[in-house]
């Protein structure tokens, strides 16, 4: 079964470097074949993953959780998802895939390097706030995924020339990118802050308290609060458009930041969650 | 025109002022600044964080006393508004709650052993007051269950605890996932465990029995043997394994090395050193938190006002 799920994995890269290859050029060179066969390649590459998911969740007994490698894997599936189902066939917004995409190859790079040993399901696993905390962690990345494309997306509007590049024009209107990443960050702080209790819950149920100042607590709870301010910035200040999108795209770095780099630098106790000692 | 006392202009523009977004601005920057310091450097000020939560506490409250005033012009977004900064504030009130009431104990126990909820009899003891000395309820392990998986992970893990609050008598199960709640208490499984030899050292005129509890880490512990005054050192490979290795330091060149099953015993001299009883141990914590359930719901609430907010604003509104 694991030679099964190496062979899913295997495949998915190739097949995700072509779709971003094939959308990047398709949108620069104005080919609307190849980048519908871009967009094509994009649900080939959605059906390897949840093959590579379902073949580790069929051997191992339990969904891809526990360790960095089905993490990784599992916020590469739900991001694939949230373009195909949301982007992918609505105008101007379908193009979002020339940046997500890329973002997704690269963080299948982080897949493939990451240690893909067997992990048990061990009691503190077994409870249903986990499995809504990675839920909403799951869902809160994406978002902040999407909205990070289509800032960069605004970005290109203001400084790509679009009346000399006609490939900017098959860009999302910008006034609409920046109102659907306002509406994705709304999104992300509802699911960051359900991400957040649940996972207090959790590990209020495993150590008796609900907060406990671990640096991964400390830097979500600095992902919250970026988003938090973006939000009483937008209301108070009129806070849109370039300085926004900047906000958004620094903002994405900073979650990354929090959720992929501190567990490698900090002591904490979501080490052992993430990387199954 | 009803003539309003002097104050009310007064308390208007002092509510209007304090509750002004922009100051909110200006606080979610301080927080945002303290928080990232904590992240980065790994300490937390409880003084400082109490320092700020205030003013925001503050902001809040005066932000939600401007809206809820205009009680007119109530709708879905506005409730949503205020709903979920009232949330914020619970959130905060039961942050501060808990940092104030917050006790807990921490107890390595063996299976068959009980003790009482009170301060002296733990081992670890974190309380910032020190207003709780323990409730006095007897809790008994009854029964420690643990199973492995291939590669020594644990695969289930819970006691069976016997809780007795005077004539009342309650069975539970400590799970991993599943504290006992007991009279505002939470009793949970630490996740710490080792094996509990028990040894009985027979010496003339004299008797002497303890456990010593092996660490769930090293897998080793040094004691000193009573009475004889010899050094030893006791470990054990696995737990399953119902045997534990002896070492009895006599001086600096003599040493005692023998496996022990449960019966077998070490001569002394004229003592000697018998493994009476061979147990598992584990970690218990008495966790006492008043304000766990007022965050929870701040949270829920915080929660729904949110959603209700930018349902109207993004569905209804005209954004």
């Amino acid at each position: 079964m694991v030679f099964i799920e190496k062979i899913f994995l295997f495949a998915s890269i190739p097949v995700c470097a072509l779709s971003s290859v094939l959308l990047i050029l398709g949108w620069i060179f104005e080919k609307k074949r190849l980048f519908i066969m871009g967009r094509g390649l994009t649900w080939v590459f959605l059906a390897t993953v949840t093959a590579t998911i379902a073949v580790r969740w069929h051997y191992q007994g339990h969904g891809p959780y526990i360790t960095m490698y089905e993490v990784f894997l599992s916020n590469v599936w739900i991001a694939t998802l949230i373009y195909l189902v949301f982007f992918s066939r609505k105008k101007g917004l379908d193009v979002l895939g020339v940046f997500a995409m890329p973002i997704i190859l690269l963080i299948m790079g982080a897949v493939v390097m990451s240690p893909a040993q067997i992990s048990y399901l061990t009691p503190s696993y077994r409870s249903v706030w986990l499995m809504v905390h990675v839920l909403f962690a799951k869902l809160t990345y994406g978002s902040i995924l999407m909205a990070t494309a289509l800032s960069i997306s605004v970005l290109f509007h203001r400084y790509g020339n679009p009346e000399k590049n006609r490939y900017i024009q098959r860009l999302s209107d910008p006034e609409q990118a920046d109102i659907l990443s306002y509406k994705l960050i709304v999104s992300a702080l509802f699911f960051a802050s359900i991400m957040i209790i649940s996972g207090s819950i959790w590990a209020n149920q495993l150590w008796g308290k609900y907060w406990g100042w671990d640096p991964i607590e400390v830097w979500s709870l600095v992902t919250w609060i970026v988003y938090g301010l973006y939000l009483h910035l937008r209301i108070t200040y009129k806070f849109k458009g370039v300085p926004a999108a900047i906000y958004i795209i620094l903002g994405f770095f900073l979650s990354v930041f929090s959720f992929f780099i501190m567990p490698y630098v900090l002591p904490t106790v979501h080490n052992s969650f993430m990387f199954a000692k | 025109m009803k003539a309003r006392p002097f104050f009310y202009n007064r308390g208007h523009v002092l509510t209007q002022i304090l509750g002004n977004k922009k100051i909110t601005i200006i606080l979610f920057l301080l927080l945002l600044s303290l928080v990232v310091l904590a992240g980065l450097t790994g300490k937390v000020s409880a003084n400082l964080l109490i320092m700020f939560a205030l003013p925001l506490a503050v902001n809040l409250l005066c932000c939600i006393y401007e809206h809820t005033k205009r009680i007119k012009l109530w709708n879905v977004k506005r409730a949503g508004f205020v709903l979920f900064h009232i949330g914020f504030l619970i959130v905060i009130t039961g942050g501060m709650i808990t940092y104030l009431t917050y006790s807990i104990g921490y107890i390595e126990i063996a299976e068959g052993n009980g003790f009482s909820d009170r301060s002296e009899n733990y081992s670890g003891w974190k309380q910032r007051f020190g207003t709780r000395r323990g409730t006095g309820i007897e809790i008994f392990v009854k029964k420690i269950h643990m199973t492995f998986w291939e590669n020594g992970q644990l695969r289930e893990y819970y006691n069976n605890i016997v809780i007795k609050d005077g004539t009342r008598v309650q069975e539970a199960t400590a799970r991993v996932n599943g504290s006992v709640g007991y009279g505002g208490l939470l009793i949970n499984l630490a996740r710490f465990y080792g094996l509990a030899p028990y040894f009985t050292l027979t010496a003339p005129e004299i008797m002497r029995s303890g456990y010593v509890y092996i660490g769930s880490t090293t897998k080793t512990n040094n004691f000193v043997i009573p009475a004889v005054q010899y050094k030893a050192q006791v470990s054990y490979n696995d737990l399953a394994d119902k045997k534990v290795r002896v070492q009895i330091y006599l001086d600096k060149t003599r040493t005692i090395e023998k496996t022990m099953r449960i019966g077998d015993s070490i001569p002394l001299g004229d003592a000697q050193l018998t493994l009476s009883n061979l147990t598992i141990w584990n970690g218990l914590t008495v966790v006492s938190d008043y304000g766990r359930w007022i965050t929870y719901s701040g949270f829920g609430l915080f929660l729904m006002g949110l959603a209700a907010y930018y349902w109207e604003r993004f569905y209804r509104g005209k954004e």
